[in-house]
């Protein structure tokens, strides 16, 4: 799905299961919070906040997120 | 000791950024040498550790990794070792680093490593930060909720050392089994029984990840791979989802408690991480920031270790000078002083810049710079068919190519990995300055273009020539080359934090060192091969080209120095190389190249410069090391079949893009090799980039002409 620069977001499940399993390894769970702090220079990456953790993600490895 | 003294192996593990290489080098130091884990280009980091008189360890820095179900190449050696209990590498103990502030997270992996059933001890970073921000962690409730013995370490001050230092001597006298975390679920528990008398495990989780890994692990024979495979497709079973399922389960495992204990900001106040992000990688700033950064880098790479360069050379050619002066002479003080030397010169001539093109890089990812950088440029490297990695690997490109592709391993997508290896060379390097300086005094009359010298600007208009030509040949490859598997970004961006200058030193040791002995090695056989193919040829030959230079000489008067330097150029001329020289004449005529620039360009092959240092021997200067020299001879050279001048400016021109183009580099070829694990794709890439060399040389000299 789509985000927004600057909203938090609760993860609710994911749309692909091979990128869910690798989110999943890097602190990505159901019913946790992110912040979506800024995209790149180039709009291709994302820069999330979960719990004061810093993780960037790809544009399409984000939109495999769910969340509300 | 005994001979049969066993020796007990210690796996450093943990997440990337948890403190773990940090935790590596405080237990041991610099005494640490690098290997490859068997049949991966996968740096092993390996040490002895002295934890009593009676008992020495090796140590093994394993790769970062977040779970036992890798992404990349470096996280499948950690399932790799860990789910075979007869790998070389099986620890007999395990340290597992975590990050005081990623618990939750961390919670994963060790769960995972409880179930392989290796002792653990936990060691926990940077106390000194939880500390310094009087954040609250309850280490005895940690131990408690984990079932391990639990260290609370700091990198900087290096407090509880010989708590590290017990706790390992107990697991590995009196090991402690771990509790089972995971169940498996039926599917699993079948599968592993219907395989469990073909497998080799200690326990089911080992054997459940055979199964799951089977597709890509290297000791799994084929035909047990096809049958898994075969089960798997016959009874349906969901490797992926339950996967997913089993991270799952675990992150509940311990859950609940770790959120009682683990360290929350209460304040919710931006951290200093926060700030320096916002303007560091702001969307506009952020590059800015990164050009600026860049400048500074290359203005420390070129005017800083232009003096050691310079050191470097003169001290090595009068070391030639002073053997040839003082020894008798004979094949032996000629190979030492004309091979050897001038071989070793040429690798240690370029280590004041490797050194500091990595202790600045060093810097920069110890600092957590880099994978901001990697952050930014992502999506920018990925419609070229790269990755944000491939910039550390195309920025080192700009003093080496060999250390640059050697960087390329952290990037986790094949493709754009080799894609990053195939076109890092068409960055000049730091070799082709002197070719290019020579060169540019014959292309460009020494005018100025506004305030800029027009040479100057050539030279600069060189270097964006070879960056456009990267990108350009990387857009072709992105659509040659087939994907092996997704590629992906997602990278953690560590807290900022001061560096430690243990932690740079030893980086830059390994690459400083890497870089000796790979491009060492070949430069200094390659100097040798050229020095005897440059100082015999067919016999008889060679005696009489010096016959006919002493007559020469005497009849034209000459010193006794302009007699010797004669003497040397009619014997390259008549050596085996200068026969070669001779022999692929024909083929670069069409370049405007004689046989005298092709002997050169053939002894470049040892690393570019050298073509400076033939060029001077071929017209007889004598000296190499003078520049300006070199160009007053070839400005007289004249070319015997038309009566011109052999250097005009079609030929420098001509030259000036070959050498942008061409793979003129033993090393580079070699390295390219070891990193790909075949001929291909060296031979694919010295083929292309010859062809641009030839095809772009052709056109210019042509035009010119």
């Amino acid at each position: 799905m789509k985000f927004e620069v600057g909203k938090s977001y609760k993860i609710k499940s994911f749309n692909d299961d091979e990128i869910a399993g690798k989110l999943l390894t890097l602190g990505f769970l159901p019913e946790t919070t992110i912040f979506f702090t800024r995209k790149s220079p180039f709009g291709g990456a994302y820069y999330f906040d979960i719990n004061g953790i810093k993780i960037a993600l790809r544009k399409e490895e984000a939109e495999a997120i769910i969340a509300v | 000791m005994s001979p049969t003294t066993k020796i007990f192996k210690v796996a450093l593990i943990g997440n990337p950024n948890s403190g773990k290489t940090s935790l590596f080098n405080s237990l041991t130091g610099l005494h640490q040498h690098v290997a490859n884990f068997p049949g991966v280009t996968v740096d092993k980091k390996i040490a002895k550790y002295q934890i009593d008189n009676n008992l020495t360890i090796e140590l093994i820095d394993f790769p970062g990794t977040y779970s036992l179900y890798p992404n990349s190449d470096d996280e499948k050696v950690v399932a790799e070792i860990l789910s075979n209990p007869v790998n070389d590498d099986y620890p007999d103990s395990i340290v597992y680093v975590m990050d005081p502030f990623a618990l939750k997270r961390e919670m994963l992996l060790l769960t995972q490593l409880k179930d392989i059933g290796i002792p653990i001890v936990v060691v926990l970073t940077m106390k000194d930060l939880v500390e310094k921000r009087k954040l609250d962690l309850n280490i005895k409730k940690l131990e408690e909720i984990i079932g391990n013995k639990v260290i609370f370490f700091s990198n900087k001050t290096k407090a509880n050392i010989d708590e590290i230092r017990l706790a390992l001597k107990q697991s590995i006298n009196n090991p402690k089994d771990n509790q089972r975390c995971y169940m498996l679920n039926s599917d699993e528990k079948s599968i592993v029984a219907t395989f469990s008398n073909r497998l080799n495990f200690n326990t089911d989780y080992q054997a459940l990840l055979q199964i799951h890994h089977s597709d890509w692990l290297k000791y799994q024979n084929k035909y047990l791979k096809k049958e898994i495979k075969e089960y798997k497709n016959n009874h349906d079973f969901k490797s992926l989802s339950f996967q997913i399922n089993e991270t799952l389960d675990r992150y509940g495992f311990f859950s609940k408690e770790i959120s009682k204990i683990a360290i929350k900001d209460k304040t919710k106040k931006e951290t200093i991480t926060d700030k320096i992000d916002n303007v560091i990688t702001h969307r506009v700033l952020g590059p800015i920031i990164f050009f600026i950064v860049m400048l500074l880098l290359f203005q420390a790479i070129f005017s800083w270790a232009e003096l050691p360069m310079n050191l470097l050379e003169s001290g090595f050619s009068s070391l030639s000078t002073f053997i040839k002066s003082n020894f008798a002479e004979s094949w032996f003080t000629g190979l030492l002083a004309d091979g050897i030397i001038p071989g070793l010169a040429g690798v240690l001539v370029f280590i004041p810049q490797i050194f500091l093109l990595f202790l600045i890089i060093g810097l920069l990812e110890e600092i957590g710079y880099m994978s901001r950088v990697v952050y930014m440029f992502d999506d920018l490297m990925k419609k070229f068919g790269m990755n944000g990695r491939s910039i550390i690997a195309l920025i080192s490109g700009g003093a080496c190519a060999v250390p640059a592709i050697m960087s390329t391993r952290t990037i986790n997508n094949w493709k754009e990995r080799l894609i990053t290896i195939m076109v890092t060379p068409l960055i000049s390097c730091s070799a082709r300055i002197p070719v290019y300086t020579l060169l540019v005094v014959f292309a460009v009359p020494d005018t100025h273009i506004g305030v800029f010298n027009a040479r100057g600007l050539v030279l600069m208009g060189l270097y964006l020539l070879g960056l456009a030509m990267t990108l350009v040949s990387s857009m072709v490859m992105k659509y040659i080359i087939k994907s092996k598997g997704r590629s992906y970004l997602m990278i953690t961006l560590p807290e900022y934090k001061r560096p430690l200058i243990k932690n740079i030193a030893i980086f830059v040791k390994e690459k400083v060192g890497a870089f000796v002995f790979v491009a060492g090695k070949i430069i200094l056989i390659v100097s040798i091969i050229l020095w005897f193919a440059a100082s015999y040829g067919p016999s008889g030959a060679m005696d009489t080209a010096e016959k006919d230079a002493i007559e020469i000489s005497t009849g034209k008067n000459l010193s006794k120095e302009e007699m010797s330097n004669l003497k040397a150029s009619e014997r390259l001329e008549h050596s085996y190389i200068g026969i070669l020289g001779k022999a692929i004449e024909p083929a670069i005529k069409p370049l405007g190249f004689d046989w005298k620039i092709g002997i050169a360009l053939i002894t470049s092959f040892a690393a570019r410069e050298v073509f400076v240092g033939t060029l001077a021997t071929i017209y007889s200067v004598g000296s190499t090391d003078d520049g300006m020299k070199v160009s007053e001879q070839m400005a007289k050279d004249i070319n015997i079949r038309t009566g011109e001048k052999t250097y005009n400016q079609a030929v420098a021109w001509s030259l000036l893009l070959f050498y942008v183009f061409a793979l003129q580099c033993m090393s580079t070829i070699a390295v390219v090799r070891k990193e790909t694990n075949s001929w291909k794709w060296p031979i694919i890439q010295f083929l292309y980039m010859g062809f641009l060399a030839y095809f772009f040389s052709f056109l210019v000299y042509n035009f010119l002409n």
